[in-house]
């Protein structure tokens, strides 16, 4: 009898014990959670790619540690780099205000450099169009995106790339930012979100003076060789979003591969909506295979008069879809 | 000498309460790695989240219905077999097609007309018999087999869009997760063998917790959904609409749906009923009734497509539970599950990895139950050209696309992808090669 109950006793210390392991992980992710703040993580669900989410979640964490440690976090990046790159494709880098480079995981010979003036192969000043993100958009760009062309090794034509960046205040008081991206681009449908929600204020605010700076190839609105267009009511292209013609063309009556006529959908559907996503099959300049693109739009007024404002991506295709 | 492994719950028995439960909900956890399709589909042809949702409901009720009605033998459909149905990935290109030149309604409508188009195949069945000895039956369920292939090792590897950078983190999920099913499969004793999926699945979860950030932060997304929801609320957008133009497209994946199905039957039957030497033909006629009587059902509740699962099946053989009344128990679960936003989120938030090891598992089993049926016979050279020639030829269609894609429209259906390529291709293949052999036994027979 004694035999049974205690057989019985141990066929449940294994069962107990999974049980204790499980809950124990559970809270382990709980609290690895709440390191990230909520508004944060609420906000990666825009993001299509994972590699992205984890970009963006370890930067925020970086920019926290800077907040609590001041420059002692830069032993903390140093130390590991692992647990603040994404699988090896990305480094984090801290610039304070006035351009210099306070650390840099990926060309540690910048550190104490004043890079304020660094432009990418487009004229783009990198450093200001950081604090412009971060001073001025923070509503349309939470996560402070920017883009730039740079000479990547091995590339004629150049490569564009995207970080994400974060303010941060120093416990001495110096404000500075961190910044993230991957070396191989991951472009995501929020960019141009981003890109096309912020070419609707600057419509607002200037007027007819603004779509000539939205084709401004140095400016943030020329990302992904993609530039934001403006259609007016009646379909005539304002900013055409492929070609720079001088006589301006109806894209009302542009019909994609799939027999739709998506620019004339957008329209309609932005009668209802603020915003809308159409998506096209579109078959590009070199005749190849056809491309499954994205359009966001959006309404916007251009000295009065309604027009709306977009821009084409490329959709992320489903591995398993090739 | 090594024994077929013995069956714990045979095809008519009824488990007891807790097994009947616990492994009707592994198959529901395999059945719903194919949920998210129709959510892809809506996505790529740019609908809102709240039409997403609505879709894989609807979906998911339409194949937990169809696989109560696949497991059940009426009078004038159904296998009996543990079979149950998924979303069909099969029917996802030409309902993208559909979709796009004329919206959800045409969608519908010619999944509709697919439906019956399998349905009419089913009464055929009997009499094409002769189109389907075991090098055919076999190549067919190893080829269902091989179609899985792409969705699970991108899944496996945490590579849900091309160009997604490669996580050292997610390939150890999926290892973890996959190894402690094969592990549970092979050493486990009665319940640990029994339920070695669920095991794999909740081991694999557990470390994706503690690996994966994207893991643990999903799930606070469980408490925005609402516990219950009536995907039926608006039906104005439901009437279907026909397009002739669609035809042709969607006949063809209505017949390389059916082979498929046939092959997962075929698969079902000889898991069920290993006794057997020779294809009981009336079961799998009603089974094919039964899919195709699903997909129209599917279609004209506004769902998509479904079809029977090749990896639940694999997950039977893996088990040794074929009691069909799991597939009914599974098919209910599902079919409620339809109906509740909050618990389909918790399961849909199952990491990637760990869906992908769940998913490789399963098929492991599907691939060799037809290898071995199709190297049941001896090969002569007529059965090898039949065999390498589909093989080829069809899976070149997956390994080098862009040649097919040169080609002229018409016989581009025919090679559009690896599956129904290798299957048609075999089936005229292996007439053609013995041809001279079927003219003989006729002349035989007349004299």
């Amino acid at each position: 009898m004694p035999e049974k109950k205690n057989s019985g006793r141990r066929r449940l210390i294994f069962p107990m014990a999974l049980g204790a392991g499980g809950v124990l992980i559970l809270l382990f992710a709980f609290f690895r959670v709440r390191e990230v703040r909520e508004d944060v993580r609420s906000d990666l669900r825009c993001y299509d790619y994972w590699a992205t989410r984890r970009l963006v979640r370890l930067t925020a964490r970086a920019a926290r540690r800077l907040e609590e440690k001041g420059e002692a976090a830069f032993a903390d990046f140093s130390a590991s780099p692992e647990q603040w790159s994404v699988e090896g494709e990305s480094y984090l880098y801290v610039y304070d205000r006035e351009g210099v480079n306070l650390f840099h995981g990926g060309y540690p010979e910048l550190q104490g450099l004043e890079l304020g003036d660094l432009h990418d192969l487009l004229g783009k000043n990198i450093h200001r169009l950081v604090l412009d993100q971060l001073d001025h958009h923070s509503e349309s760009n939470p996560h402070g995106w920017c883009h730039y062309l740079w000479a990547a090794p091995g590339s004629l034509q150049g490569t564009w790339k995207s970080s994400c960046h974060f303010p941060a205040t120093l416990p001495d008081g110096r404000r500075v930012y961190v910044g993230s991206g991957h070396n191989t681009p991951l472009v995501e449908r929020e960019f141009f979100r981003i890109t096309v929600d912020q070419a609707a204020e600057l419509l607002a605010a200037k007027g007819k003076a603004a779509p000539a700076e939205l084709k401004d190839p140095e400016g943030p609105f020329a990302i992904y060789d993609e530039s934001v267009f403006i259609i007016d009511g009646a379909g005539r292209a304002i900013i055409d979003p492929a070609l720079d013609l001088k006589k301006p063309r109806d894209l009302f009556t542009y019909r994609d591969l799939g027999g739709r006529y998506p620019l004339r959908e957008l329209a309609e559907r932005l009668e209802k909506e603020d915003t809308v996503w159409v998506v096209t099959l579109n078959r590009e300049r070199d005749g190849g295979h056809p491309v499954k693109k994205g359009i966001y739009g959006r309404k916007a007024q251009l000295d009065g008069e309604p027009v709306i404002v977009g821009a084409l991506c490329e959709l992320p295709e489903p591995a398993w879809m090739r | 000498m090594n024994e077929e492994p013995k069956i714990i719950y045979t095809l008519d028995a009824v488990p007891p309460w807790r097994d009947l439960l616990l492994l009707s909900f592994q198959q529901m956890l395999l059945m719903f790695t194919a949920a998210t399709i129709p959510a892809i589909l809506v996505r790529e042809i740019g609908g809102s989240l709240q039409e997403a949702s609505l879709m894989v409901a609807l979906t998911m009720i339409a194949a937990g219905v169809g696989s109560v009605i696949q497991a059940t033998r009426t009078r004038w459909m159904g296998s009996g077999y543990l079979c149950p149905n998924i979303c069909g990935p099969s029917y996802l290109a030409v309902s993208m097609q559909a979709a796009w030149i004329g919206g959800l309604p045409l969608m519908r409508g010619m999944i509709i007309i697919a439906g019956a188009a399998e349905m009419f195949l089913a009464r055929l069945i009997n009499r094409l018999r002769f189109l389907f000895p075991p090098v055919v039956t076999g190549l067919a369920v190893t080829m269902v087999g091989i179609s899985i292939i792409p969705v699970s090792v991108s899944g496996f590897f945490g590579s849900r869009f091309a160009g997604d950078i490669f996580g050292w983190r997610d390939a150890v999920v999926g290892a973890f997760s996959l190894l402690l099913m094969a592990g549970a499969n092979i050493w486990g004793k009665k319940a640990a063998k029994m339920y070695c999926l669920l095991l794999g699945t909740i081991g694999g979860w557990l470390l994706a917790l503690v690996l994966l950030p994207d893991a643990a932060e999903s799930l606070s997304r469980v408490g925005h959904e609402p516990w219950i929801s009536f995907p039926f609320r608006d039906l104005s957008g439901f009437k279907p609409a026909f397009s002739l133009g669609l035809l042709p497209p969607f006949l063809i994946i209505a017949v390389c749906g059916s082979l498929k199905s046939f092959g997962n039957l075929i698969a079902a039957q000889k898991i069920s009923e290993p006794q057997l030497t020779e294809l009981k033909m009336k079961p799998l006629a009603k089974g094919l009734m039964a899919d195709g009587f699903t997909t129209a059902m599917a279609g004209a509740m506004g769902g998509m497509a479904v079809d029977t699962s090749s990896s639940n099946v694999g997950l039977a053989a893996a088990t040794r539970a074929v009691s069909r009344w799991i597939a009914v128990c599974a098919g209910i679960i599902f079919a409620v599950l339809g109906f509740s936003p909050k618990l389909t989120t918790a399961i849909a938030l199952i990491p990637p990895p760990v869906v992908g090891a769940m998913m490789i598992f399963a098929v492991s089993f599907m691939i060799s139950t037809g290898l071995q049926e199709m190297l049941s016979e001896k090969l002569d050279q007529r059965k090898i050209f039949a065999i390498g020639i589909s093989l080829i030829l069809g899976l070149g269609t997956g390994l080098v696309p862009a040649v097919f894609e040169a080609m002229p429209p018409t016989l581009q259906i025919f090679f559009a992808e690896p599956l129904s390529s290798t299957i048609i291709l075999v089936i005229v293949l292996y007439q053609l090669f013995h041809l001279d052999l079927t003219l003989a036994e006729r002349r035989k027979r007349r004299r």
